[in-house]
């Protein structure tokens, strides 16, 4: 793919429709953060995993930020340090995730016929087979010993349905005026596919993998669970589930801390990353943009 | 087969999906790692307070499979049953699977579609109202519900929802699908009673699903509004709710069609924790003891009733597909 | 497709019907409830729903928690005294050389369907017990009746203390005249087995194959019996006990007094109601609600507290669940096979803090690494000689010296290294139940600060047994020590130190040690000696050489006592909960409604007052 000569231009005006929607703006500012917070945190602040009881559920204070979780352990360096796995796995889930789901529907929608049949029924196969067993075979087998890996599995489990979605967008956009041109202009399906379908799915798709990057959260515990990964205390979905099962803090007050913290990490980022979309689909398509 | 119509194409196609999955899951649960006899065993043996050897003399006896039996042969029973429509006996229970579906599907049955009804139709209506007024109050709320709702583990949100409706308030009762006074049947009591224990696993579903509708619906709709064809309908000067319905919402909501048939096909796994909790009778239960038992019939017999129903959701999906845009034809 | 409205319509209508259906059913619900007069207790349990839940306790799917209501074993066992209750049996006796065990049983009492009950019925359980290969067969030669009240076993060998109790604390839960058709044909199978193992025995394992098949056919013939027997799905459960099932529901279970029974003029609950146990999360919320009046869920320190903070009428026992929780060390890979590295571990871990930390209620074993459990100790082993033994207290320093004095030193970012120079990394594999996950993670960290590499995975149910076989491990959580049923440690010693014990096998303790005095130990030998009869000193001795052996090579590192949390409603519509230095508490570890039940039957739980 050649490099548009006006990429630096093209960045800035991006940035500036950012700058304007106010949403958007916001969720890049998350989004900064949160990719600061993985990258520079884990260097900038300590991680203190000694357990001491008497600090057990201590509330928020200067000392510690959000307070102490079951052990006396700092609850906000555990966030920090949590969030590079977190994070790494989330986007690297949405992104694999995405990436074969656009690949495979959008190919199966363009090019049709047997291709699109054999895409469709290996699609139901996955969807409609259990992954449990799946997983087993997978524990008893495989060690998974680094974040890509972990999305790797992770996407594998995410991509089918948002496949299928895309392949019936694309149906109906196959018939659109501005395709047919295309193809009559005998376009290649590549230029077809990233030029001309693509931009008008940006918000479902966006939409899609900030929804898997959640999942991929909340996933990756079941897969601490089935021991295909070490326990990892600071990962923030493994955190939530300490606080709801393993320490009970729902009836506990001075164990709320515990319990929301992780989730408030979650929101944020996620509601972040709706904002920032906004943001990015008007880039992607000039008729949104105010 | 060249003579068949659309339709049969895709009636024989769904079928021969629906036979591979069932082979998959036949072929996966066979391959299924580990020894589940020594997991029994060292169960018995804490319980019991016995060695091991013994613990597991006595497990062995709770395994109702015959390993012995050659796998194709295995496999050849199994579709002979199937299509005598015969789901044969369950391994662990010795009762028919038949009985065991028919007596706990319609329980879920009932959570499920009620839940899927109203968290579909709430939040596809939320999420077109959210694209709609893009620069009102209505989106950032939106998006922050389904960003709350979706970030709370769903376990969490039925305990709360248990303890302040159940508990506290002692609106709603603790468990069940029905009082354990009245007498299951075609009468009113057991209706009102069925409704009354429903309330709060439909909500405890609703409230987490309905976030993830809104967006996607919103999305979608964002994609679409920005069409030429919406602009020449406004400039021809039609009413706003005429558009937003018949032209955007119409088209917007295709693709969380597929989801939503994928969704259908998914109620059956995702209301075994809400049975838990409440303690309804649906299949999540037997989900569960199936594969602790390697109760293989049971375990093909759910699963059967899984991918009939993704398979047929999609396929209506694909067919109501069709019907929206007459542009797309039936492949 | 029809418009929008429409729909919104069909959605407002059936929101409508809900609102409808919930007001009408709250405002009918508060004028049914009256107060009946009833004594009710409500408890909790599990069993496994309708359609697949019946009334035959040997069929999968059956009875479930409803047995301990419904049936009843010759005697109660409770390990804190070593007493035997009457229940079904009234009194017994052993004889001189503990071949014969004869049990009177108590007359006058009644099947729920009226039957009176007969030694018969002692007879039909145990044979349908054989094939299901209740332990207790191992050694019992036969069971005689020579009249309907009177039992008499007999062992092939003089009986230990575990055998006896095996026997009498089984629940009698068969019925000769409903199950004695399927005892019948066992009788001949039982003989057919005894006669295909002494020949075994004689011809040695050649002859197996020679005889190739038989023992297959003998366990395929039983087999066939218990499907024939499984097929049987009573709708009715048949007990002895003081109550009878009434209703079962996917979520509920109803019994009603049983007036005839032998214990009904003391009991003063005419109902009992049981909640299925959805998870430990929802039994808090029913206890804070006064919801039930007695359940056993593991719980952290805080929410104990909440839960009797908010409920005034609750109280909260802590009886001993006699086992423990500890960890197995694999004593076939480096660098655990080093005695050295597992004495500094041993010493590097604040034991008492792990404890704090992941089952606060726990009873801390800082001390030593006994195959006894702390509360039964004293039984076993007198203060001197434990204070001649080797202590393992929290001491980091002193865990440096071991280290080092062994040729272990830290690099330069205070990592430990083995001798040879690779940095000890640890990994703890343990089951995904929430204590264990918090102890294993306790005793990680502890680790890491101590200066080691060590992290947690977590090992599914079914995959746990080949990790352990394949020594593909460092250490495992485990539980240890769990003395349960019997109060007695041959089990124990049997599964850490004998020949194919679970625990033995998997740390790959030898078959024989080293003795204090320098002489050999033949561990095997000894746990196998064990489960026989033996004279008391010999008994004591043996025991007090095994929990040496435990203690001086560590094959095991015990870190806490489970103890029970029992929460109890008192007041609200049961009273007389006895205190918790009654000794039937002590039974909790052998099932928790056994004890409800036994304090029923002696007439301490009673209604409101």
């Amino acid at each position: 793919m050649i490099m548009p000569r006006n990429t630096g231009k093209r960045l800035l005006e991006s940035f500036t429709i950012i700058k304007h929607n106010r949403r958007a703006f916001f969720g890049l500012c998350v989004l900064v953060f949160f990719i600061l917070m993985a990258t520079a945190g884990p260097v900038v602040i300590p991680l203190d995993m000694s357990q001491d009881f008497l600090m057990r559920f201590q509330g928020p204070s200067w000392a510690h930020i959000l307070g102490t979780d079951f052990a006396g352990r700092d609850i906000f360096q555990q966030l920090v340090h949590g969030s590079t796995d977190v994070l790494t796995i989330a986007f690297a889930t949405a992104f694999f995730g995405s990436f074969i789901a656009v690949l495979v529907g959008l190919s199966a929608g363009l090019v049709g016929g047997k291709f699109d049949m054999l895409m469709m029924r290996i699609i139901d196969i996955f969807l409609t087979v259990p992954n449990f067993p799946i997983m087993i075979i997978f524990a008893s087998i495989f060690r998974i010993n680094d974040p890509i890996s972990f999305a790797l599995v992770l996407a594998a489990w995410s991509w089918p349905g948002l496949a299928r979605a895309l392949r019936a967008q694309v149906l109906s956009l196959k018939h659109k005026e501005f395709v047919e041109v295309s193809r009559v202009m005998a376009m290649p399906y590549r230029h077809i596919m990233f030029k001309e379908a693509l931009p008008g799915l940006m918000p479902y798709l966006m939409i899609n993998f900030i929804d898997m990057a959640r999942g991929a959260i909340t996933a990756s515990v079941g897969i601490m669970l089935l021991g295909l990964v070490p326990l990892s205390v600071t990962n923030w979905g493994m955190m939530l589930n300490f606080a709801t099962f393993q320490t009970g803090a729902i009836y506990v007050p001075s164990a709320l801390s515990y319990l929301l913290s992780p989730m408030l990490a979650i929101i944020l980022f996620q509601y972040g990353l709706i904002c920032f979309a906004s943001g990015v689909e008007e880039i992607f398509d000039p008729r949104l943009r105010s | 087969m060249n003579r068949l119509t659309p339709l049969q194409k895709k009636i024989f196609t769904s079928l021969i999906t629906v036979f591979v999955a069932l082979s998959f899951t036949f072929a996966l649960m066979r391959l299924m790692p580990g020894d589940i006899v020594d997991e029994w065993a060292r169960e018995l043996q804490v319980q019991q307070g016995l060695t091991y050897q013994e613990a597991y003399k006595i497990a062995t006896t709770r395994l109702n499979y015959d390993p012995s039996v050659p796998l194709p042969l295995q496999y050849a029973r199994y579709i002979g049953g199937l299509l005598k429509g015969n789901l044969g006996m369950s391994l662990n229970y010795r009762i028919p699977v038949s009985t065991i579906i028919l007596k706990a599907l319609p329980w879920t049955l009932f959570v499920a579609s009620l839940a899927l009804l109203v968290s579909f139709t709430v939040g596809v209506f939320l999420g077109m109202l959210a694209a709609w007024k893009r620069k009102g109050f209505l989106d950032p709320c939106v998006t922050f519900y389904a960003s709350l709702t979706q970030a709370i583990p769903n376990f969490l949100f039925a305990l709360i929802l248990l303890v302040v409706f159940a508990v506290r308030l002692r609106w709603f009762p603790l468990r069940g699908a029905y009082d354990i006074d009245v007498v299951p049947g075609f009468n009113l009591a057991f209706f009102l009673s069925a409704f009354h224990h429903a309330v709060l696993p439909v909500v405890a579903f609703t409230f987490q699903t309905l976030g993830g509708w809104a967006l996607s619906m919103r999305a979608s709709a964002m994609s679409v509004l920005g069409e030429d064809f919406v602009m020449v309908a406004r400039a021809k000067g039609l009413k706003e709710r005429r558009i937003a319905v018949q032209y955007v919402g119409r088209n917007a909501i295709t693709p969380l069609i597929t989801s939503l048939a994928i969704a259908i096909g998914g109620m059956l796994g995702g209301a075994i924790f809400i049975e838990t909790i409440f303690g309804y009778p649906g299949v999540g239960f037997f989900f569960g003891t199936a594969i602790a038992t390697r109760d293989f019939t049971l375990i093909q017999g759910l699963f059967l009733i899984t991918t009939l129903a993704i398979i047929i959701a999609n396929f209506a999906a694909d067919i109501v597909y069709s019907k929206l845009d007459k542009r797309v034809k039936l492949e | 497709m029809p418009e929008r409205r429409n729909i919104f319509v069909l959605l407002i209508s059936v929101l409508l019907c809900f609102a409808a259906g919930a007001a009408a059913l709250f405002l009918s619900s508060c004028a049914g409830k009256k107060d009946s007069g009833k004594v009710i207790f409500r408890g909790a349990g599990s069993w496994e729903i309708p359609p697949a839940f019946h009334g035959n306790p040997w069929a999968p799917g059956g009875v479930g928690s409803a047995s301990w209501y419904v049936h009843e074993p010759l005697f109660m066992f409770l390990p804190g005294n070593r007493q035997f209750l009457p229940r079904l049996g009234l009194s017994m006796k052993e004889s001189k050389n503990h071949k014969k065990l004869t049990v009177k049983l108590r007359e006058g009492v009644k099947w729920h369907d009226g039957h009176p009950f007969t030694s018969k019925d002692v007879v039909t359980t145990f044979i349908i017990g054989y094939l299901h290969h209740w332990a207790v067969w191992q050694l019992l030669e036969g069971i005689e009746t020579p009249d309907e009240h009177t039992v008499v076993f007999r062992w092939k060998k003089p009986c230990p203390h575990l055998f006896k109790t095996r026997a009498l604390i089984e629940k009698i839960h068969s019925p000769s005249h409903i199950y004695g058709k399927w005892a019948a044909p066992i009788r001949p199978l039982m003989k057919k087995e005894a006669e295909y193992l002494k020949f075994r025995k004689r011809m040695g394992y050649s002859a197996e194959t020679r005889k190739e098949g038989a023992a297959f056919e003998i366990e395929k013939e039983k087999k066939a019996v218990r499907e024939k027997l499984y097929s049987f799905k009573p709708v009715e459960l048949t007990g002895t006990g003081p109550f009878k099932l009434v209703t079962v529901t996917a979520s509920d279970m109803r019994f009603e007094k049983f007036a005839e029974g032998w214990a009904a003029g003391k009991i003063a609950i005419d109902e009992v109601q049981m909640a299925r146990w959805p998870s430990n999360e929802i039994i808090w919320a029913f206890l804070i609600a006064g919801e039930i009046d007695a359940a056993h869920p593991a719980t952290p320190k805080e929410v104990a507290e909440q839960i009797i903070k908010l409920n005034p009428r609750m109280k909260m026992v802590t009886p001993s669940d006699l086992a423990e929780f500890g960890l197995v060390f694999n004593l076939g890979r480096e660098p655990m096979s080093d005695l050295e590295f597992r004495r500094a571990v041993a010493t590097a871990i604040d034991r008492d803090l792990v404890r704090k930390i992941s089952y606060y209620y726990g009873t801390p074993v800082t001390a030593y690494s006994l195959g006894i459990i702390k509360s039964q100790r004293s039984d076993w082993l007198s203060p001197e000689t434990l204070q001649k033994w080797e202590k393992y207290e929290f001491n980091p320093q002193k865990a440096e010296e071991i280290l080092l004095a062994a040729g272990y030193k830290r690099n330069a970012k205070g990592f430990w290294l083995t001798p040879e120079g690779k940095k000890i990394n640890l990994e703890i594999s343990t089951l995904g139940n929430s204590d264990f996950v918090l102890g294993a993670d306790s005793i990680s960290s502890q680790l890491v600060k101590f200066g080691m590499d060590c992290h947690v995975r977590i090992v599914m149910g079914q995959l746990y047994g080949t990790k352990l076989t394949s020594g593909d491990f460092d250490m495992v959580t485990q539980f240890l020590g769990d003395v349960r049923r019997y109060g007695d440690p041959a089990t124990v010693f049997e599964n850490i130190l004998g020949k194919g014990g679970y625990i033995s096998t998997a740390c790959r303790f030898p078959e024989e040690v080293k003795g204090p005095d320098g002489k050999t130990i033949k561990v095997h030998k000894l746990a196998k000696e064990l489960r026989e009869y033996l004279p008391e000193p010999r008994r004591r001795e043996i025991i007090r050489t095994l929990s040496w052996v435990v203690n001086k090579y560590l094959p095991i590192l015990p870190v806490y006592e489970k103890n029970m949390l029992v929460f109890i409603t008192e007041g609200k519509r049961v009273s007389g909960w006895p205190d918790e230095s009654h000794p039937m508490w002590s039974a909790v570890s052998t099932g928790m409604e056994g004890v409800y039940i036994s304090f029923m039957t002696e007439g301490l739980l009673k209604g409101k007052p």
